[in-house]
């Protein structure tokens, strides 16, 4: 599975938070591996930026988490403030 | 508004207000960083 | 458990199968250098750490339960202890330091910390003294016995007082007593940026989803002092700018806020005159600061070039 098939088709979403979250459970296999494997290497990056400025992992993740809302193709996934899935 | 400048009463000060946002640095330098991670080849977004 | 082949911790205990329970033993006793070069390579969450001098010793008792049908429960007691310590934690420092953790329970977290140090510095940089803190958390308070150091030429204290846990709303009420406004003012290492005068005053601290806060912070000086902001690069006739080059306040009355994600607002009044501005006719000043510094408090990082942001927003017209 590749993440914007995974997204177009509308297993994962972007999170508040700045990770990838399941939108629905019953996704395939191989796509609760690719958000696993995809999560874990954005915590690295956000991990290293944070020590690097000085700042919380939180908050470089947050700051990912407005681009990537930003960048979401419109009909794929997002959370709203509240938490709930709405489609951009 | 450009801010206001009053010269009035001789005992009355002037007044002059000023609202002043600053954009640190540290947060300019953490957007760039996180640019970079959608770019395609990372394949994190 | 061995380092580099040398004894760094006892541990004992047993585990009673039909129970599911059991409990055991920790006994450590090290020099901190020592442990310094045995914990090579450092792991992750400890890469910032440097220990320079010092002992450390630690007796804790563990028991648990991992019953079939619940989860496992583990429960410690103990005290760590350390002495005369030359502690770093990235570029913060403290020396001569003297520390009692002791842990009453962990379910939920119960106990006591005691720390102090001789003299140190905050990660910006900035010297702190006489480091006194020594706090208990009971099931559903925190109690400060002891909150106070000195820096920038004055000193922060708590007076002590209770306070529950976690906090739902209620503020730990911080002095500031007699810092050097001009040290303040350094502490922003903003081009162009100084100022003398003293300031005293209280920032009610808070605790929100995992940040500090300040709530409705009230600083100000006693008497007079100056402000000044002249930056080199020449900045377009702003009045206010202009009557900050060199302003000599009779009064400074200030208030801040400091929000968990970074966001900070501040209010300041200044009464007084720039002899180069409207020939030191008086001036009312409202000077209203607003920026985001996430991690102010963790980092103690300040940093930005404050004159560039502030042209910015001459050129663009925003400065109102």
């Amino acid at each position: 599975a590749d993440l914007s098939t995974a997204k177009q088709q509308g297993w994962v979403g972007e999170q508040n938070n700045g990770y990838l979250g399941l939108v629905r459970s019953d996704a395939p296999a191989d796509v609760k591996a690719l958000l696993a494997d995809v999560n874990a290497q954005r915590k690295a990056e956000f991990t290293q930026i944070a020590r690097k400025n000085g700042i919380a992992e939180a908050e470089a993740a947050r700051i990912f988490a407005r681009e990537a809302e930003t960048r979401t193709v419109p009909g794929n996934y997002i959370q709203n403030p509240a938490g709930g899935w709405v489609k951009k | 508004c450009s801010p206001t400048v009053r010269v009035e009463a001789p005992e009355k000060p002037i007044e002059i207000n000023m609202t002043v946002n600053i954009r640190h640095e540290i947060l300019v330098k953490v957007e760039k960083d996180v640019q970079q991670l959608f770019d395609e080849n990372k394949g994190l977004f | 458990l061995l380092l580099q082949g040398k004894e760094v911790l006892a541990f004992a205990g047993s585990h009673r199968l039909a129970r599911g329970c059991g409990e055991a033993t920790l006994n450590a006793a090290q020099s901190l250098p020592a442990l310094g070069r045995l914990l090579q390579p450092r792991p992750a969450a400890l890469q910032a750490l440097d220990l320079q001098a010092g002992e450390v010793d630690a007796r804790f008792t563990l028991d648990w339960c991992a019953p079939s049908r619940s989860p496992p429960r583990l429960d410690a007691r103990g005290v760590l202890a350390v002495r005369a310590a030359d502690l770093g934690w990235d570029q913060a420092r403290a020396h001569a330091v003297q520390a009692r953790l002791q842990l009453d329970g962990v379910h939920p977290l119960r106990g006591r910390l005691k720390f102090s140090a001789q003299d140190g510095e905050l990660a910006s940089g900035t010297p702190v003294a006489d480091v006194n803190v020594d706090l208990a958390l009971a099931e559903k308070a925190l109690s400060v016995h002891a909150l106070r150091a000195r820096l920038l030429g004055g000193s922060v204290l708590s007076e002590p007082l209770n306070l529950p846990w976690p906090p739902a709303g209620e503020t730990l009420p911080l002095q500031i007593r007699h810092v050097d406004l001009g040290q303040l003012l350094a502490l922003f290492k903003v081009h162009g940026l100084s100022g003398s005068g003293q300031i005293d005053g209280l920032l009610p601290l808070g605790y929100d989803d995992g940040g500090v806060e300040i709530d409705n912070g009230q600083l100000s000086s006693p008497g007079v002092g100056i402000v000044r902001y002249a930056p080199t690069l020449e900045l377009p006739g702003n009045p206010g700018l202009l009557a900050l080059r060199n302003f000599h306040f009779e009064k400074l009355a200030m208030r801040l806020w400091y929000a968990s994600d970074g966001a900070y607002r501040t209010q300041a009044t200044l009464n007084g005159s720039n002899p180069d501005f409207y020939d030191g006719y008086p001036v009312r000043l409202g000077l209203d600061i607003n920026g985001k510094l996430p991690g102010l408090f963790r980092s103690a990082v300040f940093s930005g070039d404050f004159s560039r942001h502030i042209l910015e927003q001459l050129q663009s017209g925003k400065l109102e």
